[in-house]
């Protein structure tokens, strides 16, 4: 009774099949962002969650019924029976029920073996080639969407880092910076217009910006920064909430999704998650403890709330991708851990993805001198298909050479034959690929007295325990979650 | 012999600012008068023991409490290089407490890297690397014989000692192995309880002391050789290069040409990897004297806040100083990755910029209470721009931020007359470079 879904079912009836048997975990109710049609165009918008230190993408989303992986991982491998089937072969780790379900509805794009096959395994040096993306593994401290940021230029709030890590590398271009925005957002300096001194300052501060100073480098690149402080404050105070959760992760994501929600031409956004270099305490006392569950289930509770808070009629323009460095060691270290690594997922969600599982499986049969898989995908396709399909860019402007792309984004749906004056635009039947046999007619599985909905949901329970025990202390809290402690 | 602009210049940059009398003190000195006064260490405070703090209390608020001691000291204690330094060194070798989870081993640490910091750097590097907090932070507590852990062997070229690109994988590996071992006294599971001791071990059981390749040369590579051929050996070139260059752009600027350190690595070399011979050549450049070389950095923000609770004469039992510098993104003992905090253009960002105004705004306020910039009503708009420039150490400044701050000054006197013990202050602090050092 553990089982959460039956492990043969495909994708397309993974949904069914879970709602049917009304197991452990229960799927959640269809979401408000639900509504509304995909498209794209030069108002959609990309959102990058940044997963610090290399996530362990073979056990967030992987073969965990294959002999081979559980082989390979030994007392990381994460049992079947206890994961999220989304397909004969492939299972969410339990953490990421949410997902799962937004997987279900065709709305999440796993892409497998992704990564930079100049790759070394630093995080340093790594990182900033995801996020320089430049032929060759080049870095020149520009990264790709700054670049397309300077391409594109969507205006002075074209893109927002949100957190208190400042402009992250792959949003830096050559002029016109990326913004930052905190987490927390009380007394942003220029948003106070009350005081005539205030507005003095405001303004002086401005003109000094604008004018530059003898020393010239930094000093003028301070007095640019407490000019453009004092803009922004204007811009998005209002996307701050009364009331924010109490996780990073997810405050964060929901601020992103205000920002979102002002209409202020944001088109990129980037939020970091931490404490993906799961060096030890990876796992706990079983595979599906630790600290990886852990960082996942936050993850997946972050999400959530950032597809609830968007308002339902940007939501379908909006597009989350998740990558990290690089993904990890296939077998396990001496600590419960994972080495650094090589290939990893990206994972598109949002309604205008293409759904399913892409790329070629990760063939844990031959594995490299290191026992690392090899990167069977180009991070740069991954990017030149957002680049073009998403963001309506040409890519090879932005990546400095073309990329093959892959079908990652939905088709827009055909444009109607506009002229013709038609009575009532029909609404056209939806080109469905399949015709998906719809839950409705099924005789409502007995509307059962609908218990409060964070009880049904394990995984939300959990993040309310970690919360909670992360408020009261947080060194309780570690010393009781880290075995090594 | 120093001006009152060239003893600011040399204080900001090696020790954390001096108040207008510590900087007249030495005005007239030669360079190497004035660096041989910093470098004299015997003012120092002494070090006291960990018994200070609390240690009943949560280990969260234990490391607050260090935090604060440091950030205090680097307030009151009469300025030598000792302070810079160690925030140097700590950056170096970023250790975080939220993964070390002992607030006594992250002080351990700061201690060691007191005591050597301006010695050999072989030193250094062993006592580090064979500190609690490091073991810890790194997993070679854990790196054992057979099931080798390469998170430090990894970090040790990379972020300590080479640099990037100057090893391989494979020397990674054999790096891990030379390393097997060397853990923790009681690092070990005990009935369900991780025993977390104090201090370093070697368990000669979980060493592998088989034939290892490193640098291209095959022999039982234990621990302290790999440490001895990365200093003196065939990665002594690499491991000079990468450290004084990391030196340099911390004192002095961005961009050293490579001649500049290729210079200051050979004499560092020449002198046995002794820091104090690199700080003290470095402070000694024509570069670091060179007027293109005034703000040519940005202060991060514990060097900013600290400056400020030095002219304020404030400690962090008055204001809490600590969580205005995390907020601006530093919080010390918590660098954000194993690379440590960024420099200069990391700490231009918007949040950085709203918690500087913020702490404006307290110190504008706060102004009148402390006795700051309060006799201004007489003085014209150039006259207390005068002042507030040599309150807030500020010298040669550029002429379009004078007009900035006398035309603000001006403006403020004519429009807002009562606000003359606030505002005067408020505008020094909106001078760009103040945020420079």
């Amino acid at each position: 009774m553990n089982s959460i879904v039956d492990t043969t079912v495909g994708r397309r009836r993974f949904l069914q099949g879970a709602l049917a048997t009304g197991g452990a975990l229960a799927l959640p109710p269809l979401l408000a962002d639900r509504l509304g049609a995909a498209t794209t165009g030069d108002d959609t918008v990309l959102v990058t969650v940044t997963l610090s230190g290399g996530n362990d993408s073979l056990n967030t989303v992987g073969p965990f019924a294959s002999s081979l992986y559980q082989d390979a991982r030994g007392a990381l491998a994460i049992d079947p029976t206890q994961a999220l089937a989304i397909d004969d072969d492939h299972f969410f780790h339990p953490s990421l029920a949410r997902l799962a379900t937004r997987y279900s509805r065709g709305d999440v794009a796993v892409i497998r073996g992704v990564g930079e096959p100049n790759l070394d395994r630093s995080h340093f040096s790594n990182l900033p080639r995801w996020q320089a993306a430049l032929p060759g593994g080049a870095i020149d401290g520009t990264g790709w969407l700054g670049r397309w940021l300077n391409h594109s230029n969507p205006g002075p709030y074209g893109a927002i880092a949100v957190g208190n890590r400042g402009v992250p590398m792959h949003f830096r271009g050559a002029d016109e910076p990326a913004l930052d925005i905190p987490r927390i957002g009380n007394g942003l300096y220029g948003t106070n217009q009350t005081h005539a001194w205030d507005r003095a300052m405001y303004d002086w501060t401005r003109a000094l910006a604008g004018t530059g100073t003898a020393h010239g480098g930094l000093v003028d690149q301070v007095a640019n920064a407490t000019s453009t402080a004092i803009r922004t404050a204007g811009a998005v105070a209002d996307a701050y909430p009364a009331e924010r959760p109490t996780l990073n992760l997810e405050a964060d994501m929901d601020i992103a999704a205000r920002v979102i929600n002002l209409g202020i031409g944001t088109r990129v956004l980037n939020i970091w998650q931490h404490g993906y270099d799961t060096h030890d305490s990876q796992v706990g006392a079983t595979a599906i403890e630790g600290d990886h569950a852990d960082r996942l289930a936050e993850l997946d509770q972050a999400l959530d709330t950032f597809f609830l808070t968007l308002d339902p009629a940007v939501a379908p323009k909006v597009m989350v991708m998740l990558y990290s460095e690089f993904g990890r060691r296939v077998t396990a270290n001496g600590s419960n851990g994972t080495d650094h690594g090589t290939a990893g997922n990206v994972i598109l969600i949002g309604r205008g993805v293409e759904g399913g599982v892409h790329g070629d499986a990760v063939d844990l049969a031959s594995l490299d001198n290191r026992g690392d898989v090899a990167v069977s995908i180009d991070l740069r396709t991954v990017y030149a298909t957002v680049l073009e399909q998403w963001l309506g860019t040409e890519s090879a402007a932005v990546l400095g050479s073309t990329y093959t792309t892959m079908q990652l984004v939905t088709p827009a749906p055909e444009p109607e034959p506009e002229p013709e004056p038609q009575p009532e635009p029909e609404p056209e039947p939806e080109p469905e690929p399949e015709p998906q046999p719809q839950p409705e007619p099924q005789p409502e599985p007995e509307p059962q007295p609908e218990p409060e909905r964070p009880r049904l949901d394990p995984m939300r329970t959990r993040a309310e325990e970690i919360r909670s025990r992360r408020d009261t202390d947080r060194f309780e809290y570690l010393r009781r979650h880290s075995p090594s402690f | 012999m120093l001006t009152a602009a060239d003893a600011a210049h040399l204080l900001r940059r090696a020790a954390f600012g001096a108040t207008p009398d510590q900087v007249q003190s030495f005005v007239g000195l030669t360079r190497e008068e004035a660096i041989d006064r910093l470098f004299d260490t015997s003012t120092d405070p002494l070090m006291p023991d960990y018994s200070v703090f609390d240690a009943t209390a949560a280990q969260t608020v234990q490391i607050r409490e260090v935090r604060n001691w440091w950030m205090d000291r680097m307030v009151t204690a009469t300025p030598t290089v000792s302070e810079k330094l160690t925030l140097f060194w700590h950056n170096h070798f970023a250790t975080a407490f939220t993964k070390v989870a002992s607030s006594e081993l992250m002080w351990d640490q700061h201690v060691v890297l007191r005591n050597h910091g301006l010695g050999s750097f072989r030193t250094l590097l062993e006592a580090v690397s064979l500190d609690a907090a490091m073991l810890r932070w790194l997993d070679n507590d854990t790196n054992v014989a057979g099931a080798e852990q390469e998170n430090f062997a990894r970090e040790l070229m990379e972020l300590f000692t080479v640099g990037n690109g100057r090893f391989t994988e494979d020397d990674v590996v054999s790096m891990a192995r030379a390393w097997t071992g060397h853990n923790i006294v009681g690092g070990e599971r005990i009935d369900g309880v991780w025993r977390m001791n104090r201090s370093y071990a070697f368990y000669p059981d979980r060493h592998d002391d088989g034939q290892k390749t490193l640098f291209g040369i095959t022999r039982n590579w234990d621990a302290l050789d790999t440490l001895d051929e990365l200093c003196f050996g065939v990665k002594a070139t690499a491991t000079s290069d990468y450290v004084a260059r990391k030196m340099f752009q911390f004192y002095v600027h961005r961009r050293p040409s490579q001649a500049t350190v290729d210079a200051l690595a050979a004499t560092w070399r020449n002198a046995n990897l002794d820091s104090s011979v690199l700080l003290r050549t470095i402070l000694l450049s024509d570069e670091f004297w060179a007027p293109e070389t005034r703000y040519a950095l940005v202060k991060n923000p514990v060097e900013y806040v600290v400056d400020l609770m030095r002219r304020y004469g404030l400690t962090t039992a008055d204001h809490n100083f600590a969580i205005r510098a995390e907020r601006m993104g530093m919080a010390l003992f918590e660098p954000p990755n194993v690379a440590g905090w960024g420099a200069n253009g990391y700490w231009l960002n918007n949040t950085a910029s709203w918690e500087k105004a913020s702490m404006t705004n307290w110190l504008k306020w706060k102004a009148d209470d402390y006795g700051v910039l309060q006799d201004l009503a007489n003085r014209s708009a150039d006259e207390a721009t005068d002042d507030v420039e040599e309150f807030l150490g500020l010298y040669e400044v550029s002429a379009q931020s004078r007009s900035f701050a006398v035309g603000l000054m001006s403006q403020m006197k004519n429009d807002y007359p009562w606000r003359v013990t606030s505002e005067p202050i408020a505008i020094g602090l909106f001078i760009p470079e103040v945020q420079c050092a």
